[in-house]
C-alpha cells in the first residue's frame, strides 16, 4: 500500500487532504505562538526573581557609587517598572531587535550567530549518530529477546541512561585523548574538517544519552510488535524473517519518532554540559552564563528559540505520523 | 576555580605615597625589565599553551573584571605604571610622573612606544584612554576605580596631566593596569566603542602580544608584538584555553595539551603535583580567605553571636587537614604579612599579626556566648560561596557541621559568583565568605576595602574610618603599619566583623622545561609572558 492511497481514503468527505493539514499546521503555530508568550513571560519573571544582582554584576566586586548605579539601571532601563520594561523587550523582539547582551555588551544577534552553527552541528551529528546506532541495537535486542545479545544491549543502555553527560564527557577525554591521543581534549577546531575533529567527542558523548534511550524505546516497542498476532500470523505463513521483521519495525516506528522528537528537550540540557566540558563555544554556554549573569535579553531569546525548535520538531513528528500510521492520520485529519 | 566567570579584586586600598614621596621616585629604574632580559639567556617557544579556569565573554577588563580578564590582558595592553611586589611602581607607558600639587600629577610617557597596528603612542591616546576608563558606560566594572579622576588632558608632546577631583594618594596604583586603566589608540577606541573586547572588537594596545583571535568561552590566541618597547619575549605564541571543568582541565595537561595552568586552588595542588611533568609554584600568601558578618542583620547584630560562629571554625585543623598543608597558611589577621614588607621582615610582620587577638577553636566557649544571648536555643542561618572556590565549599561544611553542636543550623550553598557577589552586598546575609587577593602589594588594600566605604559588612566605625583616614594620609611607613596592625585588631577582636580564616598562594602549574623568571602577586598583572622561557 501506498501513502497517496491511504491519504485518499482518510481524508474527511467534501475536504481536501492539503486543507486539512494546513489548517492542523496553522493550530499549531497558534498554539505555539501562544505559548511562547506565555514563555517569555515567566522567563521574564523568573530571571528577575533569582538570586543575584544584576548591578553588582556589571559593577563587579568594586561597590558602585549611588550615581553609578543609578546610571546603570538607566542605561538599561532596570529604573522602568516591570511591565515597562517586559514591554518594551516585547515590542522590540517583535520588530525583530533582539537586544544587547549586558555581560558581553555585544547584539544578542550577533551572539546567537557567533555560535548556533557550532550547536546546531553538535547536536546534528549527536542525533544522527544516536539514531544510527540506537535503533539498529533496539531492533537487535528485541529480535533475540531474552538472549546474550539483548542483555548485553539493555545493560549497556542502562548505564549510557544512568550516567550524566559531564561525567561521559570526562570518560570520553581519558580514554581518547589521553590514553588514546586520538581526539583533542577541548576546543572547537577551524575549517569544517577540524569542526568534525573536534566535535567527535562531545558528540559521542552526547549521543550516549541520546542513544541509551532510544535503544530502551525500540527495543520496547519492538518487542511489543513481534509479538503481536500479525507477525504469529505472517511467520506462520512461511514469510521471510526480514519482511517480518520490516513490518514490526514499521509499526513500532510511531513511539521510536516520538522519543527521537522528546530527546531535543534532553539534549538541550545536555548540550549546557557538554559544551562547558570542551570549552566549546555554542548556545548552551551561552545560556549558562546568561543564566548566572541575569543577562535577560540572551536568556529570553535563548530559551524562546529552544521553545520554538522543540515546537517545530514536535509539529513534524505529528506531520510524520500522517505517513506512518494510518490510526493518526484518521484522528489527526478529521 | 573561577570559573566563573570570574573572580574580581577588591577596592584598591590607599598606596602610602606623599607627594614628595612621589617626586623622589620620578625615575624608577626598568627594574621590571630585568626579568625578561635575564630570560633571554633561556630558550625560545614556539607555542605556550595555557590553560585558564573559568568562562571569559570580554577581553576588557573594564567590562569583564575577572582576574583572569586582567591577566590575559595585561600581555596586550598596559597602564601607566606597573605596580610591584614591594609596593613600589615600575615605569610601564610612563617613564617619570610627578605631582607639583595634591591634585595634579604630571606623565612623562614613553618615545617610541607602539600599538600593535604599527601606530606609535601619543599623548592623545592616553588621554582618550583615560577618559575612557573613567566612564561608567564604557568601563562599568572599573570605572570606580577613577571616581577621582576630575579630567586629563594633553600638557605636551609627550606629557599628559591628570587633575583630581580631590587629592588621592592612590592614584598611581589607579592608573596601572592591574586597577583601572588600559592604554589604547584613540582611533581604536573610536572604532569599537560598542564591540571593545568582543570576537569582533579585540583590545589594542603597546604590550609585547597582540590578539589574534578571541572566542568567548573557549579561548584567545595571542602572537608576540616584537617591536614591544621591552624587548623580544621567548615566547613566540599564546593560545589560551578556558576550562569551566576542572577535571577537564587535568585531563587536557595529562594528555599534553598544556603548558601552563594558571591559579590553582590549594585543594587542587597535591594532585597537579602528582602529575607527571608538571610542578606548581606558588606566589606568596596574598589570597585571603575569611567570614564576614553583617551587623546590620540579626541575629549577626549581636556580637556574641558573631564572637560563637568565629570561636566554632578549627582554622588550624582545616588548614593542616583539608588543605593538607601546602602553602597555606592560618589567617591571624586580615592583612597578609607579605603586605606589610615595607615596614618589618616577613618573620616579624608575621609575628606582629600573630600577636594580635585571634578566636581559638573553642565550641563550650562558643555554646557559652551564643547561650549569652537571645539566641541561646539556636537558629538556623545560611552560607554561600562561590563555585569556583571548592575550598570554600569544604570549609563551610565545616563550620556547618561544628555550629550544629551548639544550636546554629547553617544551610550550605554554592552558587555561580555572580549570585555570591550579589549576595556579598545585599546587605540581606549576615554571614559570608570573602575570597580574594592581593594585587597592588598595599599594606592597607584588605582593610580600606573590608572596612572603608562600601564594605560588604555595612560596617560603620567612628574610630576604625579615623584610622582609615590616618593611615591613608600616613607617611611613614612604621606608623602606617601601626595603624593598619590596630584596624585588624578592631574588625578582628573588638567588632567582630571579620574573621580571617587562612590565607593561600596563587599556584600556578607548570609543565617541566618551562619556567618564569619571577614569580610573586603582582607578576601575572604585568606582561608576565615575558618573563617565561624554556629551561632547555
Amino acid at each position: 500500500m501506498t501513502v497517496d492511497t491511504e491519504l485518499d481514503l482518510t481524508a474527511p468527505p467534501g475536504a481536501s487532504v492539503g486543507g486539512a493539514v494546513a489548517r492542523m499546521v496553522l493550530r499549531r503555530v497558534v498554539g505555539t505562538a501562544v505559548m511562547l508568550v506565555v514563555i517569555s513571560v515567566l522567563v521574564f519573571l523568573l530571571t528577575y526573581l533569582s538570586p543575584g544582582n544584576i548591578i553588582t554584576n556589571i559593577t563587579g566586586i568594586h561597590p558602585a557609587s549611588p550615581a553609578v548605579a543609578a546610571q546603570l539601571r538607566h542605561q538599561y532601563g532596570l529604573d522602568q517598572p516591570l511591565v515597562v520594561q517586559y514591554g518594551r523587550w516585547l515590542a522590540n523582539f517583535v520588530q525583530g531587535h533582539w537586544g544587547e547582551s549586558i555581560r558581553d555588551q555585544t547584539p544578542v544577534s550577533q551572539l546567537f550567530s557567533e555560535r548556533v552553527g557550532m550547536t546546531l552541528l553538535l547536536c546534528g551529528l549527536a542525533f544522527a549518530l544516536a539514531v544510527v546506532v540506537a535503533v539498529p541495537l533496539g531492533v537487535i535486542a528485541a529480535v533475540r529477546v531474552g538472549g546474550l545479545v539483548d542483555r548485553a544491549i539493555t545493560v549497556t543502555s542502562v548505564v549510557g541512561l544512568s550516567a550524566p553527560a559531564f561525567a561521559t564527557g570526562l570518560l570520553m577525554i581519558y580514554f581518547f585523548a589521553y590514553l588514546l591521543p586520538l581526539f583533542p581534549p577541548a576546543g572547537s577546531g577551524g575549517g569544517v574538517g577540524g569542526q568534525l575533529y573536534h566535535l567527535a567527542l562531545p558528540a559521542v558523548t552526547l549521543a550516549i544519552g541520546v542513544g541509551a534511550y532510544i535503544v530502551r524505546l525500540t527495543r520496547t516497542a519492538m518487542v511489543r510488535e513481534m509479538a503481536s498476532d500479525y507477525v504469529v500470523f505472517a511467520r506462520a505463513r512461511g514469510v521471510a524473517e526480514k519482511r517480518v521483521v520490516r513490518a514490526a519495525l514499521r509499526n513500532a516506528s510511531v513511539p521510536v519518532v516520538t522519543t527521537s522528537g522528546l530527546v531535543l528537550s534532553y539534549m538541550v540540557g545536555a548540550t549546557i554540559l557538554v559544551e562547558s566540558t570542551f570549552s566549546l563555544p555554542g548556545l548552551g554556554s551561552l545560556l549558562q552564563g546568561a543564566v548566572e549573569f541575569k543577562d535577560f535579553a540572551v536568556v529570553q531569546f535563548l530559551t524562546l528559540f529552544i521553545a520554538s525548535i522543540i515546537a517545530l520538531v514536535m509539529l513534524g513528528v505529528d506531520l510524520s505520523y500522517l505517513v506512518l500510521s494510518p490510526d493518526w492520520r484518521r484522528s489527526s485529519l478529521q | 576555580m573561577p570559573s566563573a566567570p570570574s573572580r574580581r579584586r577588591p577596592a584598591m586600598a590607599a598606596i602610602m605615597l606623599s607627594g614628595s614621596a612621589l617626586a623622589a621616585s620620578l625615575v624608577v629604574p626598568p627594574a621590571v625589565m630585568a626579568a625578561p632580559q635575564a630570560a633571554l639567556a633561556q630558550g625560545q617557544i614556539g607555542t605556550l599553551q595555557v590553560a585558564a579556569p573559568g568562562s571569559r565573554a570580554n577581553l576588557y577588563p573594564g567590562i569583564e573584571s575577572g582576574t583572569v580578564n586582567y591577566w590575559i590582558d595585561a600581555l596586550v595592553q598596559e597602564g601607566l605604571v606597573h605596580p610591584a611586589a614591594n609596593g613600589t611602581f615600575q615605569p610601564a607607558l610612563a617613564t617619570s610622573w610627578s605631582d607639583p600639587n595634591p591634585t595634579t600629577y604630571v606623565f612623562q610617557l614613553r618615545k617610541g612606544a607602539k600599538f600593535s597596528d604599527g601606530s606609535p603612542l601619543t599623548a592623545a591616546d592616553v588621554v582618550a584612554s583615560i577618559n575612557y576608563a573613567i566612564s561608567a558606560k564604557y568601563s562599568p566594572q572599573t570605572s570606580s576605580y577613577l571616581a577621582d579622576v576630575a579630567n586629563a588632558s594633553q600638557t605636551g608632546p609627550y606629557q599628559v596631566t591628570v587633575k583630581l577631583k580631590a587629592p588621592e594618594v592612590n592614584i598611581l596604583s589607579e592608573l596601572s593596569s592591574s586597577a583601572g586603566l588600559w592604554v589604547s589608540s584613540k582611533k581604536f577606541l573610536a572604532e569599537h566603542a560598542k564591540d571593545l573586547g568582543t570576537a569582533t572588537g579585540l583590545v589594542l594596545g603597546t604590550g609585547p602580544y597582540t590578539v589574534t583571535k578571541f572566542v568567548p568561552d573557549q579561548g584567545v590566541w595571542l602572537t608576540r608584538d616584537d617591536t614591544w618597547w621591552g624587548g623580544v619575549p621567548k615566547v613566540k605564541n599564546i593560545v589560551v584555553t578556558f576550562y569551566n571543568d576542572d577535571a577537564a582541565e587535568y585531563l587536557a595537561a595529562k594528555s599534553g595539551n598544556v603548558d601552563l595552568a594558571l591559579w590553582i586552588m590549594p585543594t587542587q595542588e597535591p594532585e597537579w603535583n602528582g602529575l607527571s611533568g608538571f610542578h606548581v609554584i606558588n606566589a606568596e600568601d596574598a589570597s585571603y580567605v575569611g567570614l564576614i558578618f553583617n551587623p546590620g542583620v540579626a541575629p549577626f547584630s549581636d556580637p556574641a553571636v558573631r564572637t560563637a560562629v568565629a570561636d566554632s571554625f578549627d582554622r588550624q585543623g582545616f588548614v593542616d587537614h583539608v588543605l593538607r598543608g601546602g602553602d597555606s597558611t592560618v589567617a591571624t589577621a586580615i592583612t597578609p604579612p607579605v603586605s606589610l614588607r615595607d615596614a618589618w621582615p616577613p618573620s616579624a610582620a608575621s609575628a606582629k599579626l600573630a600577636a594580635l587577638p585571634q578566636f581559638s577553636f573553642d565550641l563550650a566557649a562558643a555554646k557559652k556566648a551564643l547561650a549569652s544571648t537571645k539566641y541561646a536555643k539556636g537558629f538556623t542561618t545560611t552560607l554561600d560561596y562561590p563555585n569556583n572556590g571548592p575550598q570554600l565549599g569544604l570549609a563551610a561544611q565545616v563550620l556547618a557541621s561544628n555550629l550544629k553542636q551548639i544550636g546554629i543550623t547553617v544551610k550550605v550553598s554554592e552558587v555561580p559568583i555572580e549570585q555570591w557577589l550579589g549576595a556579598l552586598f545585599s546587605n540581606k546575609n549576615g554571614l559570608n565568605f570573602l575570597w580574594d587577593q592581593v594585587m597592588t602589594g598595599d599594606p592597607a588594600e584588605y582593610a580600606s576595602f573590608l572596612l572603608g566605604p562600601g564594605n560588604p559588612s555595612n560596617f560603620n566605625n567612628a574610630q576604625v574610618n579615623s584610622l582609615l583616614s590616618a593611615e591613608n594620609a600616613e607617611t611613614n611607613v612604621d606608623k602606617r603599619a601601626q595603624d593598619i596592625l590596630q584596624l585588624n585588631k578592631l574588625a578582628t577582636s573588638s567588632d567582630v566583623v571579620d574573621v580571617p580564616l587562612w590565607w593561600e598562594p596563587i599556584g600556578m602549574a607548570f609543565k617541566d622545561g618551562i619556567a618564569i623568571s619571577d614569580y610573586d602577586f603582582s607578576t601575572f598583572y604585568s606582561p608576565w609572558a615575558a618573563d617565561v622561557y624554556a629551561t632547555h
